[in-house]
């Protein structure tokens, strides 16, 4: 009864982030060029596939996160409807739970799954010849875009405001970005650096571990790289559940 | 009113399958690619053309004409100038260059003039031994080479020639395998169908204004018992 109640909640809340038009014209627009993407070039191997499609599809991905999830997030703090949520008959965990979900996980599997479907059924052969590498990669993606939405939301609750939710969330995205190249810049140097930069992004681990399975060549991918992403993306939405539980107060 | 997400995302799929179906037929992968060129020399003392597949497999037929010597190694992995660079160390270096990206074939191809001693050209399957690639020498009769080779994803070849005047001409011709897509037709057909279950989902779900007016987001099949003892017109 009481997950029936968090499901309702978080469906009640992604009708909402999930709203037409804007959700439907980035779906449309990110569907059909990763389709077209994937259309005009040769690609015979499902991983290289997902990750023409999913590597521009990603950026798009984590703005929506940051207006949409964060900003949107914050606008129902700020506005409101947020002291609406936690009236219901619900846990404060279960309230966190819920808004993560329709917030940051539904939009980030919607929004990378759709060029993906449409990029696999053109070129099915390509798909159904490999599917677990499609698969590999995809949650790979998912699990980049998750750490940066659970970190948005966590921004979004803690400044209460829209305007510096959205500002905030992607100067976490820039900073996110460039560290990995300062890190990258400065591996050669520094050991522990070059590792850290090697495992920042998941998606691109992701995608070696499909390679290795497909082609059966040894894996070579470190436990920091493997654990470091989704420990992270763990971390920040734990500290958002933790916030929400403990600490927030809705205006 | 607003329409169902699910009948949304599948309307949306519908569209872009169809755009991208038919974007890629028109513009979609070559099954043959033809490429012809002359490359001077110059004064340098070999040529190196590189063929690298990004994506795809296929079978690379490669004709060069004009050439002495011609070295080559298959099956490269990694940066495609990673030889290249390698073979700095023995003072192979690399001059002039210019390097394409064909998006329909899936092949990074280009060329790269060498400036080196002769003598350490001529050494260069025995330096290859120690840099851990495999660079063979291939047959040349007449002034003219002819290379059949395999390209696997992300894998390249790369041939360096030593010109007999100053100019070599090569004809390469790059065929692709294993490649398939869905045909327009089974596109339009896949389009349809997600079409109409968009609209199915659309109509089985869809409620009066007037339910919605005073239901707001409460579904029909589970009302609360005070709303339908307050509201048994609609009941």
């Amino acid at each position: 009864m009481k997950a029936a109640r968090v499901i309702w909640l978080a469906v009640l809340d992604g009708l909402d982030s999930m709203r037409p038009p804007g959700f439907d014209i980035m779906l449309l627009v990110i569907a059909g060029l990763g389709g077209i993407l994937a259309g005009i070039q040769p690609l015979s191997e499902s991983y290289a596939l997902a990750r023409v499609v999913l590597d521009p599809t990603l950026f798009t991905a984590a703005l929506f996160l940051a207006l949409r999830g964060s900003a949107g997030l914050a606008h129902t703090v700020s506005g409101g409807v947020a002291q609406v949520y936690l009236s219901y008959p619900v846990s404060r965990p279960g309230v966190a739970a819920a808004l993560l979900a329709s917030r940051i996980v539904a939009p980030a599997v919607t929004l990378l799954a759709a060029p993906l479907i449409v990029a696999g059924t053109l070129l099915y052969p390509v798909a159904a010849a490999n599917p677990e590498g499609l698969a590999i990669v995809y949650l790979g993606y998912l699990a980049q875009a998750l750490l940066y939405g659970f970190t948005f939301a966590l921004i979004a609750v803690a400044s209460k405001n829209p305007a510096t939710a959205s500002v905030a969330s992607i100067t976490f995205y820039f900073a996110y970005n460039v560290i990995w190249i300062i890190a990258q810049a400065l591996g050669p140097q520094y050991e522990a650096l070059q590792q850290v930069a090697g495992a920042l992004y998941y998606n691109y681990v992701a995608y070696r571990i499909a390679i290795a399975r497909a082609t059966g060549a040894p894996l070579e991918v470190t436990t920091l790289e493997a654990t470091l992403v989704p420990a992270l993306a763990a971390a920040a939405a734990a500290a958002f559940t933790l916030y929400m539980a403990r600490r927030f107060e809705p205006q | 009113m607003t329409r169902p997400l699910g009948a949304r995302i599948l309307a949306v799929l519908a569209a872009a399958l169809a755009a991208a179906s038919l974007v890629s037929a028109a513009y979609g992968p070559r099954p043959v690619t033809t490429y012809q060129g002359a490359v001077d020399a110059g004064g340098a003392a070999g040529v190196a053309l590189l063929f690298f597949s990004i994506s795809s497999n296929g079978a690379l037929h490669l004709e060069i004409e004009g050439a002495r010597q011609a070295f080559y190694v298959s099956n490269l992995t990694g940066d495609p100038l990673t030889v290249l660079r390698a073979l700095s160390v023995f003072n192979i270096r690399m001059g002039e260059s210019e390097m394409t990206h064909d998006v329909r074939a899936g092949l990074i191809r280009g060329y790269a003039t060498i400036e080196a001693e002769q003598a350490i050209l001529q050494a260069l399957p025995a330096i290859s031994r120690l840099l851990h690639f495999n660079i063979e020498e291939a047959p040349v009769s007449e002034g003219r080479i002819v290379i059949d080779t395999q390209l696997r994803a992300a894998t390249g070849v790369v041939v360096v020639v030593v010109p007999e005047s100053g100019t070599v001409i090569y004809t390469a011709e790059y065929r692709l395998e294993g490649y398939q897509r869905l045909s327009p037709g089974g596109a339009a057909l896949v389009s349809g169908a997600l079409l109409a279950a968009s609209f199915a989902i659309d109509f089985y779900t869809r409620r009066t204004r007037t339910q919605e007016a005073f239901e707001g987001f409460l579904p029909r099949k589970h009302p609360t018992n005070s709303y339908v003892k307050n509201n048994p017109q609609y009941y």
